[in-house]
């Protein structure tokens, strides 16, 4: 392994140049660390997530008895197929964008730019009608006045203040915030396809957009089975 | 094997003309180095005042009106935040990070320079809406700067209407900058390296800046998500960390929420934040004492890779702090024994800063004083740390004074002494003045004995059970009349030190004005930023040509050499015989 080669290497034997290494992509190593932060980010979220469940050891009893399962809305089903779409898209994309085929790599980006789109626009209406199946984030008006239309129902309510929506709620608003950052990247490489910018300057920077979105998806996957699974 | 990665000299560097452009909207790392030292030592000051406050009122308690007990708290809790994450952190990753590691890896700049930029506008914003807690009604929080639910957004708590959330939403802003800034500067040690600098060859600075980088990329992400989670609770109503509980007398709407659940998360955040500020100073001590002890430092290896062991385990020793949230007793054990483990790596960097010492050609100019000074504020704070680190031993001292001085000493003094040293061995090239020896040796000397003063009696008031974050003792048995006289003497200590800060600051400001033009390499160091064509570096850093790199950083005192150090992009020569080690 050449981190060990290089972290054992005794420095003051060895002056001179030293072995030139093959140069790696700056904005993929970049990127690389960025999604490392994202996934502790989704980790952490989890682990909160199953925390407050109740399932870490003795306290189920005191921590989790106010967690009921949600049922998840049909709707979240045709948004992860949308997501699928939109991986395979950034795929197609990548494929012409390697062969320089303007005309299809636009319209691949414009599929994808509808896909995600599509994919955000669903998560919203889910939350709406997670909202009109009366789950709420919260048993009480919070400080901007959100829910108030739960605030005179009793506490033992069944559906209401129930830290299974608030935690739905949290992990799809980061996951969807993730995405439109990334739709930045995208609108600035579809802008440069139909400036009209080169293939060779263009294929590199759709293949780490596409991995960016395989990446989300993969953690939508992860999110998703964690929602199905409690 | 020895590899390099080549830097890219062929990128056009952004060349604003404007002044707007070149110091405001600065793309260089350099400018932006100078903007967030700014920043973080102006909030600091703020922070130094919160604590004269606090000390006033503890020495000499019924005297200042002022400051009533909700003051006081609020003063403990700002003071406490602002020194850990809008000081130090900044100061040491994204001033020194910013300033040293294009410059010490021989890099043109970051290699993300506009988000580079960003990441301090940020971070600005974020004290912006830190310091806007101070004037919004209710004042700033003060729940204590590790903000326990359920009292932090509890009635009866200082700043839980308002405080709170600036506090939080600015927790969540300097998140996000400082994740723009850590991803240059861990990027920029893996992929802007100048031809020749291995991993190997870096100097120490860089090696602890970029460990700490990565390790707070990692650990802020815990912040950020107890943050958002406490911000929700408190604005949406929802029940992630509150449990059920009545409060004056009425039943809140919250049920079920875990507290425990918010300490795990901000302390898996908070032990990192130790390291993530003591290995930027560990690294840069390892290069002061080198440069002023004339000797390569000993052990580089093991230094390099304690320092990555260090990293790695502060990730398992978070619940140390947690002994007594009540915990499983099995918990103890293994956190108590996780965190004696990593004396074993810090104990082989403090012997080696001893022997990098040891026979060598000292010279006892500001910087070395500092750094001396650190090693026994480190080892002073270390020790009182292996007390702490074990269960039965901590759960007596625990909320005690004995606490506020070990971690004083340990990550407050110690890497605030290397940032003194840090800014009097840089000075030179960041404004290519000098400063005035005299006030530099009398402001070292008075904050180092000063800081000896406020913080060693609070041991001993710590042993005798006065408790931390009390706004006054009032008539209590156990504490005697002499708690009361160390009490004012810490504070008649802690105004001298104050005051004495005065005199660094006067020093910094004149000399930049009247200093005598300093040489390029004042102090003969071998590290690359003092090889630069111009004093203070252009932008761009290296004029036409990127530097290569021969050596390593450490050849001081080799023998047969003309000079007692060889720059680190002098070519190797015949004459001259390499250490025997």
């Amino acid at each position: 392994m050449s981190i060990f080669a290089d972290l054992t290497e005794k420095p003051w034997l060895t002056p001179g140049l030293g072995v030139e290494r093959p140069e790696r992509s700056t904005a993929a190593v970049g990127l690389g660390v960025f999604l490392g932060v994202v996934t502790v980010l989704f980790s952490l979220l989890t682990l909160a997530y199953l925390m407050r469940m109740g399932v870490h050891g003795p306290v189920i009893d005191e921590g989790g008895h106010d967690w009921r399962p949600v049922t998840e809305p049909p709707l979240l089903w045709f948004n992860t197929g949308v997501l699928i779409l939109t991986s395979l898209a950034w795929h197609g994309a990548q494929l012409v964008a390697r062969r320089g085929e303007m005309t299809a790599l636009r319209a691949w980006l414009i599929a994808v730019g509808a896909l995600t789109l599509i994919f955000l626009i669903g998560q919203i209406i889910v939350w709406r009608q997670l909202q009109a199946a009366g789950y709420f984030m919260s048993i009480r008006p919070g400080l901007c006045g959100i829910d108030w239309s739960t605030a005179d129902q009793p506490l033992h309510h069944f559906l209401t203040g129930n830290p299974a929506v608030a935690f739905f709620y949290v992990i799809t608003a980061l996951h969807g915030l993730h995405l439109l950052g990334g739709l930045l990247f995208w609108g600035r490489a579809t802008v440069g396809a139909f400036e009209g910018e080169g293939s060779a300057l263009l294929a590199p920077r759709i293949g780490l957009c596409a991995r960016y979105w395989h990446f989300l998806l993969l953690v939508w996957l992860m999110m998703f089975g964690l929602f199905l699974m409690t | 094997m020895a590899t390099v990665t080549l830097a890219d000299d062929l990128k056009p560097l952004h060349h604003p003309k404007t002044f707007i452009g070149k110091y405001v909207w600065s793309q260089d790392h350099k400018v932006i180095a100078i903007q967030y030292s700014l920043t973080a030592i102006g909030i600091g000051v703020v922070a130094l005042v919160l604590s004269a406050l606090m000390r006033l009122q503890l020495g000499f308690p019924d005297t200042f009106h002022f400051i009533q007990p909700e003051n006081y708290l609020q003063y403990v809790t700002m003071h406490g935040m602002i020194m850990v994450v809008y000081l130090l952190t900044a100061l040491l990753l994204g001033g020194f990070g910013n300033y040293l590691i294009p410059l010490m890896v021989g890099a043109r700049d970051m290699v993300f320079p506009f988000v580079n930029m960003l990441s301090y506008w940020v971070y600005l914003l974020a004290v912006l809406v830190l310091v806007a807690g101070f004037f919004v009604p209710g004042g700033p929080s003060g729940a204590g700067w590790t903000l326990y639910p359920p009292q932090a957004i509890l009635e009866g708590t200082p700043g839980h209407h308002w405080g709170i959330i600036t506090m939080l939403v600015s927790l969540a802003l300097f998140i996000v900058g400082f994740t723009m800034g850590g991803l240059n500067y861990v990027v920029t040690v893996l992929q802007a390296r100048a031809k020749g600098m291995t991993l190997m060859r870096m100097p120490c600075s860089v090696w602890g800046i970029f460990v700490a980088s990565i390790m707070a990329l990692l650990a802020f992400p815990a912040l950020f998500v107890a943050s958002v989670m406490m911000l929700l609770d408190r604005v949406a109503g929802t029940s992630f960390f509150m449990p059920a509980i009545v409060s004056m007398g009425q039943q809140l709407g919250y049920q079920g929420g875990s507290p425990i659940l918010f300490q795990h998360l901000f302390w898996f955040f908070g032990h990192p934040e130790v390291y993530i500020v003591a290995l930027p100073a560990f690294g840069i001590v390892s290069d002061l004492i080198a440069v002023h002890a004339r000797k390569n430092i000993f052990g580089y290896r093991m230094m390099v890779w304690a320092i990555v062991i260090i990293g790695a385990l502060s990730f398992f020793v978070w619940a140390h702090h947690m002994y007594v949230s009540g915990m499983n007793p099995y918990f103890g054990f293994f956190f108590a024994t996780s965190t004696l483990i990593i004396a074993i790596p810090t104990a082989i960097k403090v012997y080696n800063w001893l022997l990098t010492l040891y026979r060598g050609d000292i010279h006892l100019r500001v910087p070395m004083l500092f750094a001396i000074a650190f090693l026994f504020t480190f080892i002073h704070g270390g020790l009182t740390g292996l007390f702490l680190g074990n269960v039965s031993v901590d759960v007596p001292l625990s909320d005690t004074f004995f606490v506020v001085g070990h971690f004083h000493m340990v990550m407050g003094v110690s890497p605030i002494l290397v940032i003194f040293g840090a800014i009097y061995h840089w000075y030179p090239k960041i404004t290519g003045r000098m400063w005035n020896e005299t006030l530099g040796k009398i402001h070292f000397w008075i904050t180092f004995l000063g800081v000896y003063a406020v913080y060693l009696p609070m041991h001993y008031l710590g042993v005798l059970g006065v408790p931390r974050r009390y706004y006054a003792l009032g008539e209590t048995a156990f504490i005697p009349p002499s708690a009361h006289i160390a009490n004012e003497v810490i504070t008649v200590a802690a105004l001298i030190v104050f005051a004495a800060q005065m005199l660094f600051f006067y020093n910094m400001i004149v000399s930049l004005f009247q200093g005598p033009k300093a040489d390029p390499n004042p102090w003969g160091a071998t590290t690359l930023e003092w090889q630069t064509p111009d004093t203070p570096p252009r932008h761009g850093n290296w004029g036409p040509k990127l530097p290569v790199v021969y050596r390593w950083a450490y050849d001081y005192s080799v023998p047969g050499a003309p000079r007692d150090f060889i720059p680190q992009n002098e070519p190797p020569s015949d004459g001259v015989r390499h250490h025997p080690t």
